[in-house]
């Protein structure tokens, strides 16, 4: 790879980074698109790329999440042990895969992440997703509470069928595995919605999740020689670079405006890859 | 809930920063000259060419300290679980290190 190309993926990795930073999702759905439509890398490599990735920036998260005393490590451990099959299962299917199969998969994939970016936050509005105070039957310890710094406020929250967190593991995993992407999008639905966890603790406690089924989908794709060294590190320290820029903008542009924009850039790749395979 | 694993966050901490490190003074190398390709490597490869500051090896011993890292915490959390007596999260956390491991193991 010659140095131009390098320069050209640092320059997209930094852009990716400030942009999927900003809206705080995952990079993979537009790492992968870039790299593969722009660059012209197979989509397993930018897959196996964008996973590595994945790993730092949840790991930076987590060491923020960690400070606010926002994580619930139990609950993490409830979602890893699917996520972790999950992972496994798609990163071997993927590996394996035919190019264009896997690159229309993904396109399908970026069409229903737009989806789901264009409800969630009508759907996770805070006052549909009020705790009713009532404990339950905490015998697994998974009952928490977390300081809000914006209120200074301590809330206690009281988690309910934590069984669910085995379904979405399992999907999520399966997802990052398959497709390089985080799974967040999967699992903080289903802790705010079905778990009744509070929206700061459920994106907290998913970073450390995605940590963990990227990490193992990386390792496969490793084993199956489809990390590149020098690719890797540059893409990851771009996104660092670009994540800490964009964490810094959060807030100055219209949230919601960009939300739209970036669905409609997410159908306009998705339509790309499917027209170019 | 952090609290009972207060030395969570500087086992992450400890990772990434060795990884954006280690990440940074691969490309270095590599601009100073020493690699002409990129392109996967064995763990052997990886131990050989460390000796001699090959950009690659180091850029990918980078990588592996970062993808280690959640194993690590997770190896964390259960210690800080042991301490607390927690049997259930115990059995739990050490279900997710066989389940890691043996996904190693098994496609390498």
């Amino acid at each position: 790879m010659d140095v131009a190309t390098l320069l050209l993926i640092f320059s997209i990795s930094v852009f990716v980074g400030v942009i999927t930073s900003m809206l705080g999702i995952g990079e993979g759905v537009l790492l992968i698109p870039f790299l593969t439509l722009v660059v012209g890398i197979p989509i397993q490599i930018a897959i196996a790329t964008s996973l590595v990735s994945t790993v730092a920036n949840s790991t930076a998260a987590s060491m923020t999440y960690i400070k606010d005393e926002r994580l619930n490590v139990r609950l993490a451990l409830w979602f890893s042990v699917t996520a972790t099959v999950g992972a496994i299962t798609g990163a071997t299917i993927a590996a394996g895969m035919n190019r264009t199969l896997l690159t229309e998969v993904f396109a399908i994939a970026l069409f229903i992440t737009a989806v789901l970016m264009l409800v969630q936050k009508r759907v996770l509005h805070p006052s549909k997703l009020a705790d009713r105070g009532d404990p339950g039957n905490d015998r697994y310890h998974l009952s928490g509470s977390y300081k809000d710094p914006a209120t200074d406020r301590v809330t206690e929250y009281h988690v309910k069928r934590p069984v669910l967190s085995l379904v979405s593991g399992f999907i999520a995993g399966n997802a990052s595995g398959l497709l390089g992407i985080g799974g967040g999008i999967i699992n903080v639905p289903a802790m705010t919605l079905g778990m009744r966890v509070p929206i700061k603790v459920a994106t907290a406690t998913s970073a450390l999740i995605i940590g963990i089924t990227t990490a193992v989908g990386a390792m496969i794709y490793y084993s199956r020689g489809l990390v590149l060294p020098l690719l890797t590190v540059v893409v990851l320290e771009a996104v660092f670079i670009g994540a800490t820029a964009g964490s810094r903008l959060q807030g100055r542009a219209r949230n919601s405006a960009l939300t739209a924009l970036f669905a409609l850039v997410l159908v306009v790749l998705g339509s790309t890859m499917l027209l170019n395979p | 809930m952090t609290r009972e694993i207060p030395y969570l966050g500087s086992v992450l901490q400890v990772c990434a920063t060795l990884s954006i490190l280690l990440g940074f003074v691969g490309i270095v190398l590599y601009a100073a000259g020493g690699a002409h390709a990129d392109s996967a490597m064995s763990l052997s490869d990886v131990a050989q060419g460390l000796l001699s500051l090959n950009p690659l090896s180091v850029t990918l011993v980078g990588i592996l300290v970062l993808v280690i890292s959640p194993t690590l915490w997770i190896a964390a959390a259960l210690v800080g679980f042991i301490r607390s007596k927690s049997t259930f999260y115990v059995c739990l956390g050490s279900l997710i290190l066989v389940l890691i491991g043996a996904s190693f193991v098994l496609t390498s």
